[in-house]
């Protein structure tokens, strides 16, 4: 540690003084810290860490404090997100369009300059949204407004007046290609936004047949046409093979809410891990009998459903653009959310060692 | 469940299900159970329900959407095994029956009759059919959709949801009702606009919006509403716009004022109001809402305390509707109770020669409450669903008064139950 590091204090953080130790309690995200320590005084002591004053200097101006215990409490502190190491200046911009995202950033990271380093990876990056309905229509614009600003949009349909009460579309969108409206509705978030549409089902040939770019940082599949399980293995299947990370299969699922999976290729369960888990439990239950077949089943829809996929789905797209992947929450989890107790189940679906797709190593998989 | 059966097994006599009947017991259900647990076929005749039956016949009958069904073969030829799965609670109701049943089941469309499924069938009589009809409904696993008005376009979906989910009444007038309500909102930020979003595009008619802000360049971030143009714009001028586009239909009235201790609320909260929400966390959403919370009891307006705010980015708020509910003080109360040697001290951190570019910058806190428009919305969605399920008079409501806290971090939920406290004149007055 050089002598010279600043560190700061996270405004966000409550300080309990308990009587021998103090609890840090980390507001944005709920979680606590305590440290042995007198509680005497430490609120004056901390307030030292307003990013300016070098952590030499805080030893000066505390001569009876041993400056190796004043080192330690400090990088203590930062390594549990109390402190910040303040090595960058945010950019003006940066905190007046994004300073409730850098403080949720700071949350992930150690030091203002991985801050910023994250929101460039977000302005950077490129995320393709496959499917514009009632979860691709509003996490295409919830990650525009965290600042993406490059967006492969993928749906060959048109907005319809059904759509409207779920759908991130206007009534005079109607009748208009839904890659065409969102593209307009991002522009207006972020005027420079570059938007590639791509007005073609997610069928077996898409990806051959589109001119889809490679260097895509994270695609998500909101398709459910035919069904989510028959895109999301397509989508999955071409992100295995050129390692993209990707979330899957989230959406409305009749009246419980399907959480959409996160996957990071060769770290995180995948499709096909998925796929075996959820054919096996499926079997268990479903022995022998089948299922009755019935015209034009037309489900219901309920948007706060398809609202709260869409949302935590964009959460976790951000961390996986960000790189805070120790802190995704759709990983190795199948999710539902059920409207009427308003709790999430979750079944654990480990990496498959057997997986087809995913067991071998990645780099044999080239 | 081994007790001695209450009918013959095989055949259900008419004149025990009519004394059933009279003591309010609900026989299919006996039946079932006692044909289930024994592992019985179960088949149904005589001239039951003749007099409805006739009627029901007439009519159409529509299996609903949530409802997967599942049919095996039995051990006898001519018997299937029909299991209905509900996917709202994932009950299971199952019943063994003729071949022909589950081939009416897949025919319950909403359009046909009975009387015309039954003649493509063939080879089912009438008095089944009738009874096959009655059971369905007793179990909810079948709508009437007879004199259905003709298909509303823009809600079909949500109407199916609500046939589905709300059993007072059909989808259609479920979605009525939405129209014919009046909301008003407190608070036009991230978690405000985004509650007034979903409503409006659920159908709710009216708003009253309340918000003396404009539009900064950091709202964007967390607003669902917002764009670069709306900057220095009122919120509830933007919000109403928004909306508006949404559906053109919408009734919308605003107040540019703040809120302040003196502020006469009735000037404010029309009387015909069906839902007052709050999401005014400045100066701190615990003093505004007890400021309204307490006027709406005395006008007794149900009351909505939104979550979302700092310190509590993605929880859900809750309804606050006396006497069904704690009231506000009670609400408020449980978390001074609960939360006493608990008090964190937040730092700030003094920077004098700074306050210039502060100012510039609006709201930023280094350090401070983070969030960005996924949380908000979270919490506008959990919110929804809540507001939703009271407004739209589903009678099953919960008057549990909980708060759930979904942890950005690890994806657990919290749950804190609201009490009515003892000495609370209010909350131990009405009951
Ligand atoms: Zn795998
Ligand atoms: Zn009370």
């Amino acid at each position: 540690m050089f002598a010279t590091t600043k560190f700061r204090l996270r405004q966000s953080i409550g300080i309990v003084a308990n009587q021998n130790t103090i609890e840090f309690f980390r507001a944005n995200t709920r979680t606590s810290v305590s440290l042995k320590m007198k509680p005497d005084g430490v609120i004056d002591f901390l307030r030292n860490f307003n990013g300016k004053n070098s952590l030499d200097y805080i030893c000066q101006l505390l001569p009876k404090t041993p400056p190796d215990q004043i080192e330690k409490i400090a990088l203590f502190l930062r390594d549990n997100f109390v402190l910040i190491e303040h090595d960058l200046d945010y950019t003006t911009e940066y905190i007046s369009y994004y300073y409730r995202l850098l403080n949720l950033l700071e949350d992930f990271f150690h030091r203002t300059s991985d801050v910023i380093g994250a929101l460039e990876k977000i302005s950077k990056s490129q995320v393709a949204i496959i499917g514009l309905g009632a979860v691709g229509s509003h996490i295409s614009l919830y990650l525009a407004r965290a600042g993406v600003k490059k967006f492969i949009l993928v749906d060959p349909d048109k907005v319809d007046v059904s759509n409207i009460h779920r759908q991130a579309y206007s009534e005079s969108n109607i009748g208009e290609l839904k890659t065409t409206c969102l593209e307009r509705k991002i522009k207006e978030i972020s005027p420079h936004a570059i938007i590639k549409k791509i007005e073609y089902p997610l069928n077996k040939d898409f990806f051959l047949s589109q001119e889809f770019p490679t260097d895509v940082d994270l695609i998500i599949n909101c398709a459910d046409e035919p069904s989510v399980d028959y895109t999301s293995s397509i989508v999955s299947e071409y992100a295995m093979s050129h390692t993209i990370p990707h979330i899957v299969g989230g959406g409305y699922n009749l009246h419980l809410t399907l959480i959409g999976q996160t996957i990071i290729p060769y770290e995180t369960a995948c499709y096909k891990c998925f796929d075996s888990k959820l054919t096996e439990i499926n079997a268990i239950e479903f022995l022998g009998i089948r299922r009755l077949d019935r015209e034009n089943r037309k489900l219901g829809s309920f948007s706060p459903l398809s609202g709260i996929a869409a949302s935590l789905a964009s959460l976790d797209a951000i961390k996986v653009i960000v790189g805070a992947n120790n802190f995704l929450l759709q990983t190795n989890k199948r999710i539902e959310f059920n409207s009427k107790t308003k709790t999430f189940n979750a079944i654990d679906v480990p990496r498959n060692p057997a997986c087809p797709w995913c067991a071998t190593n990645r780099h044999l998989k080239k | 469940m081994a007790a001695a059966p209450p009918f013959v097994p095989g055949v259900v006599s008419p004149v025990l299900i009519k004394r059933l009947r009279l003591h309010g017991i609900n026989i299919w259900k006996l039946i079932l159970a006692y044909c289930s647990t024994n592992k019985l076929p179960f088949t149904i005749k005589g001239p039951l329900c003749k007099k409805s039956g006739f009627f029901m016949l007439n009519e159409t009958y529509k299996l609903k959407e949530s409802i997967d069904v599942f049919v095996s073969e039995t051990e006898s030829p001519d018997k299937v095994l029909i299991i209905f799965h509900k996917m709202t609670t994932r009950d299971r109701i199952e019943i063994i029956a003729g071949k022909g049943v589950a081939e009416f089941l897949a025919l319950l469309d909403g359009k046909t009759t009975t009387v015309d499924i039954l003649s493509k069938l063939g080879n089912f009589d009438n008095d089944s059919a009738a009874s096959l009809i009655e059971f369905l409904s007793s179990q909810r696993l079948i709508v009437n959709f007879t004199e259905r008005p003709p298909e509303n376009q823009r809600y079909k979906r949500q109407i199916a949801y609500f046939d589905d989910l709300i059993l007072d009444r059909p989808g259609h007038s479920t979605q009525e009702q939405l129209k014919s309500k009046h909301v008003t909102i407190f608070g036009c930020g991230a978690v405000g606009g985004s509650i007034a979003e979903i409503l409006g595009r659920a159908g709710v008619g009216e708003f009253l919006l309340i918000d003396y802000k404009r539009v900064a360049e950091g709202n964007l971030v967390c607003d669902t509403y917002s764009t670069r143009k709306d900057i220095g714009n009122y919120k509830t001028d933007v919000l109403a716009a928004f909306l508006n586009t949404i559906d053109s239909n919408i009734n919308i009235s605003t107040i540019n004022e703040q809120l302040l201790p003196h502020t006469d609320l009735s000037s404010w909260i029309p009387k015909n109001t069906s839902l007052v929400i709050n999401t005014c966390d400045e100066p701190y959403i615990g003093h505004t809402s007890l400021k309204i919370g307490r006027h709406l009891h005395q006008q007794e307006i149900p009351f909505y305390v939104a979550g979302g705010f700092d310190a509590h980015l993605m929880s859900s708020g809750e309804l606050i509707f006396p006497p069904f509910t704690p009231c506000i003080d009670c609400a408020q109360k449980t978390f001074s109770v609960a939360l006493e040697n608990w008090k964190p001290t937040y730092s700030s951190i003094e920077d004098s020669d700074e306050n210039i570019s502060f100012e510039t910058t609006n709201n930023y806190i280094a350090g401070g409450s983070g969030g960005f428009v996924a949380l908000s919305a979270f919490s506008a969605n959990l919110a929804s669903l809540r507001i939703l399920e009271f407004i739209s008079g589903d009678s099953s409501i919960n008057f549990n008064t909980v708060r759930y806290e979904y942890l950005i971090n690890s994806g657990f939920t919290t749950e804190f139950e609201m009490q009515k406290q003892e000495n609370c004149c209010v909350c131990n007055d009405k009951i």
